[in-house]
């Protein structure tokens, strides 16, 4: 049996919430009775408090107090004739004695007996004044706490108001719900409200969802052929092609995917398992660890299909993360709130987060900072929101874990580390490990099976090892576990529940804590709160992703990224179209909070900085590295300049649709690709140090067939290269790109060539030398393009012919078309 | 927590708003009518618990402090009177109108 935990319940607002704003506070809100609807006693943006909003525009007149109020549940009323009409009814105090009761206006107030009683009807109060009930019976709920409650206008109020005459579960979404054909609302700067926040987000969450779960269910293929194995860890391992039909569908590790027997030599069988192997550049093969050993048709290798099994997991977490930003007060320090949502914060609050500043910037065992590193790291230190802008290059890893080194340091309490990709959370981890922080790394149960060099750092594997140095019951029960698979139900309580302790021991533990910005949501981690919060590569999430980490309590958080560099991918069109593609960071930096920029670059020879640094940020990288050191005299290469180890090389071969039908190729410059790697290992570049990067998938297939057949060299050096899109070397370097551009088309677009990000990306990956090959005349319409190609132009790098020949190009470039947004 | 300041929430004026505003002042209006039939007020009797001599309102002193005085609300449960603690700002009518008394009390 597997365990599967179970997700805890978004946080839903409770039944006495005030159904026009939201604020729940129990002294502050009061019921209608003819409605049973709860309001706060709170204005708004209104001339009276909601409920007195509510009761005149619904002609109601009678409330309940709340149970957890000052004087519990109470039906207000008379207390001489009973009557229940707020409107009517006030306090009489006594002559002599610190009592009050209520009494209606009219007729026990006025009454004549009363005046030789021990009452005092002349200082008769009513319970409602200036519109709103008496403050000190229903509290009015603070400044702050109206501000960050949904923010409703009497206009919205009144067309509630007319919904609940038809429909009285109607509810303020139900006024925003936009028709089904309708677009949805588009990302926004500024929000009013988190409310407001919630309900653009949300949406466009659920549409991101919908359509991943579509592409992924339909990706069922048959006639598959499996090879099995045994894994290290005892489970069944089975190896197959799974071809990508799609190019936009990206197998991951940890995927799950469903293999079931429909031929005839074996009983119908289908098991789950985990994606524990990608295909590579060169090979298809996917490999899949089953959860469970038993029945497996080994004896079968023909007549498999495999399906996928889509889970809504990080698309529930990101949704509740937007929910719990609007209804829990502890999500995100006020401050916080206000800057994520883009409000004006009144005044610069002097913030001391930390008393003192650390004396030394650099983190022991990781490499001396520079100034702009420096700079950046104590920046942020002193700020609840700092954002740090890494370039290509110029060591944002080592950055981010100083930061995280000496938040740790401040004493106050466990700081949380997220980056949305596995690759960069690992990178991470194993920097702020060697500076000594004990560190813990949460990967979600479905990659546990993965291999990483952080592996020993790993919360399962943590667990296994205290096990086995000081839990001897847990150490047994998981010995048997690994040799029988599985373990009686007792047992398996038994073993569920130390692990968890372990689990929770470890992660109490832990200086910092590091996942995904999704598995932050894990449920291992529902009761923890930390009040500072670093993400890398925040860039590349989303803005709701991003939201999972940043609402576990924080009060500082540190973003670290590129805007420069690619973005998060979005495949739904309508939730792209609506800029869910667009990052926090992103929308931070529209709002006019500066990032710190590092600005020097350890990667490329300082000739292939020049374009980047001047377009995409503003002239300001600076070369840590000297012409020297990124120069290989042995490597004799047709380069036209050796000080400048870059050239775009003509190629003006036709472009063709895929076979697929979704995709572009061009047979000449695949020609030409294979000639340049063929030189460059011939020279003795190794095949690992070399990537090919092209935008199409048809492409790519198409480079990797023409150098498996028509290399010059032997198919084994050729698949030991990576060739891939632009997307899959973010992060990444190698000493030689190669860039296909594939689109020749007069009158068509370039398609993904048109985003400078990616560009930009592609450009500053190589750390000795790229070589574009593209149609020239073609990509100089193209504003950006046309500035890149001139600028190799004037330098001589634009050239045509043999590659054993190249000669300058001297045409004349096309003139660029303003580029399209 | 770092505290920051914000506005609180401000008045925007909309046609809705100005018919909530008619529609308020009517159903005051409605409430201010005489005409209503006679109910008799029998004798309400503050509870003897709460009979404490009035020398000094010593026991209100400590919330006083902050601006509060400590009342009872006689209320009723059922057919039973009931009391409930509530603290009313001392500038309010209930509070300053005792004070009087007492003052006037002591001055005797
Ligand atoms: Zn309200
Ligand atoms: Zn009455
Ligand atoms: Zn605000």
């Amino acid at each position: 049996v597997e365990f599967e935990e179970e997700e805890p319940h978004p946080q839903e607002l409770p039944p006495h919430a005030c159904k026009y704003c939201g604020i729940h506070d129990p002294a502050a809100v009061v019921m209608c009775n003819s409605t049973k609807k709860w309001f706060c006693n709170g204005r708004g943006n209104t001339s009276g408090s909601h409920i007195v909003n509510h009761l005149v525009r619904a002609h109601y007149h009678e409330v309940t107090l709340h149970k957890e109020g000052p004087l519990g549940e109470t039906v207000l009323e008379c207390y001489n004739c009973g009557c229940k009409n707020v409107f009517k009814l006030g306090f009489v105090p006594a002559k002599a004695d610190s009592v009050v009761m209520l009494l209606c206006r009219l007729p026990c107030a006025q009454s004549n007996s009363l005046k030789d009683m021990d009452w005092n009807p002349a200082n008769w109060q009513p319970l409602i004044v200036d519109r709103c009930f008496l403050p000190w019976l229903v509290k009015i709920p603070t400044d702050s706490d109206q501000a960050r409650a949904r923010q409703i206008s009497g206009t919205q109020i009144g067309k509630l108001e007319e919904l609940w005459k038809d429909d009285p579960d109607a509810t303020l979404d139900t006024l925003q719900k936009p028709g089904i054909d309708e677009e949805p609302a588009q990302i926004q700067l500024r929000y009013t409200d988190a409310y407001q926040y919630q309900n653009i987000l949300g949406p466009l969450v659920k549409l991101e969802a919908d359509y991943d779960k579509k592409l992924k269910e339909s990706q069922t293929q048959d006639g598959i052929i499996v090879r099995w194995d045994i894994g290290l860890n005892q489970k069944r391992l089975a190896y197959f092609n799974f071809s990508r039909q799609n190019g936009d569908m990206r197998l991951m590790q940890g995927d799950e995917l469903r293999l079931r027997y429909v031929g005839r030599s074996h009983e119908p069988w289908n098991g789950i398992g985990h994606v524990t192997k990608v295909p590579s550049s060169f090979a298809e093969e996917v490999g899949l660890e089953l959860r469970s050993n038993v029945n497996v048709p080994t004896s079968c290798t023909r007549d498999f299909c495999v399906d996928f099994v889509w889970k809504s997991t990080s698309f529930d977490r990101m949704q509740n993360a937007l929910k719990l930003i609007a209804v829990d007060e502890g999500s995100v320090s006020t401050y916080l709130y206000h800057r994520l949502l883009g409000h004006e914060v009144l005044e610069e609050p002097a913030i001391i987060i930390h008393k003192q500043l650390p004396k030394h910037f650099s983190a022991p065992n990781l490499p001396k900072l520079n100034p702009s590193q420096i700079y950046a790291v104590k920046t942020v230190l002193q700020k609840p929101l700092g954002l740090i802008q890494g370039p290509p290059g110029t060591g944002k890893t080592v950055t981010s874990a100083t930061i995280v080194y000496h938040l740790s340091k401040m004493g106050m309490g466990q700081v949380l580390v997220c980056a949305p990709s596995n690759i960069a959370v690992d990178q991470l981890t194993e920097k702020i490990h060697k500076t000594g922080l004990k560190v813990v790394r949460l990967c979600a149960k479905s990659r546990e099976a993965i291999d990483s060099p952080v592996s020993f750092l790993a919360l399962h594997n943590q667990v296994i090892q205290l096990a086995k140095d000081s839990y001897p019951e847990l150490k047994k029960l998981q010995q048997l576990k690994d040799d029988q698979g599985e373990l009686s139900s007792t047992d398996e309580k038994r073993y569920t529940s130390l692990k968890r302790q372990l689990e929770k021991e470890l992660l109490l533990g832990a200086d910092v804590i590091c996942c995904t910005c999704v598995s932050a949501g894990d449920p291992r981690l529902a009761k923890f709160s930390f009040k500072m919060v670093l993400i890398d590569e925040s860039t590349q999430a989303t803005e709701p992703e991003c939201m999972v980490p940043i609402v576990m309590g924080s009060k500082q958080v540190v973003l670290v990224g590129d805007h420069c560099q690619l973005g998060p991918v979005i495949m739904c069109k309508k939730a792209a179209n609506a800029r869910l593609s667009q990052s926090l960071f992103e929308r931070l930096v529209l709002l006019n909070i500066k990032p710190i920029r590092l600005e020097v670059q350890y990667r490329m020879h300082p000739a292939l900085t020049e374009f980047p640094s001047s377009v995409f940020y503003d002239g300001t990288l600076q070369n840590a590295v000297s012409p020297e050191e990124r120069r290989m005299d042995e490597v004799n290469f047709p380069w036209p300049n050796v000080d400048k180890p870059m050239f775009f090389w003509c190629s003006f071969g036709q472009e063709e649709i895929s076979s697929s039908g979704t995709s572009y190729l061009n047979r000449t410059e695949a020609v030409n690709v294979e000639k340049v790697v063929t030189k460059l290992m011939k020279n003795g570049v190794k095949p690992v140090q070399i990537g090919v990067i092209t935008p199409y998938e048809g492409q790519r297939a198409y480079v990797v067939q023409q150098m498996q057949f028509n290399g010059g060299m032997s198919s084994k050096l050729y698949e030991q290269l990576e060739v891939a899109s632009v997307d899959a070397f973010q992060g990444r370097e190698k000493d030689f790109i190669i860039l296909s551009c594939v689109r020749s088309n007069e009158h068509q677009g370039i398609g993904f060539l048109n985003d400078a990000r990616r560009l930009n990306v592609a450009l500053t990956r190589a750390k000795y030398g790229v070589i574009i090959i593209g149609n020239a005349k073609v990509l100089s319409r193209n504003e950006l393009w046309h500035h890149l190609i001139k600028e190799y132009q004037e330098q001589g790098l634009l050239v045509e012919g043999p590659l054993n020949n190249l000669r300058r190009n001297e045409m004349h470039l096309s003139k660029p078309v303003k580029m399209r947004k | 927590d770092t505290a920051v300041i914000n506005k609180g929430p401000e008045l925007l004026k909309c046609a809705e708003d100005d018919d909530f505003l008619a529609e308020f002042d009517k159903m005051i209006t409605e409430t201010r009518r005489a005409d209503v039939p006679k109910v008799p007020v029998v004798d309400i009797a503050i509870p003897i618990t709460l009979r404490k001599p009035i020398e000094k309102p010593a026991t209100t002193s400590t919330v006083e402090d902050k601006g509060q005085m400590k009342f009872t609300v006689l209320m009723k449960k059922g057919n039973k009177p009931q009391l409930k603690e509530l603290n009313v700002p001392a500038d309010n009518i209930l509070a300053s109108g005792l004070k009087e008394t007492q003052l006037a009390l002591e001055n005797e």
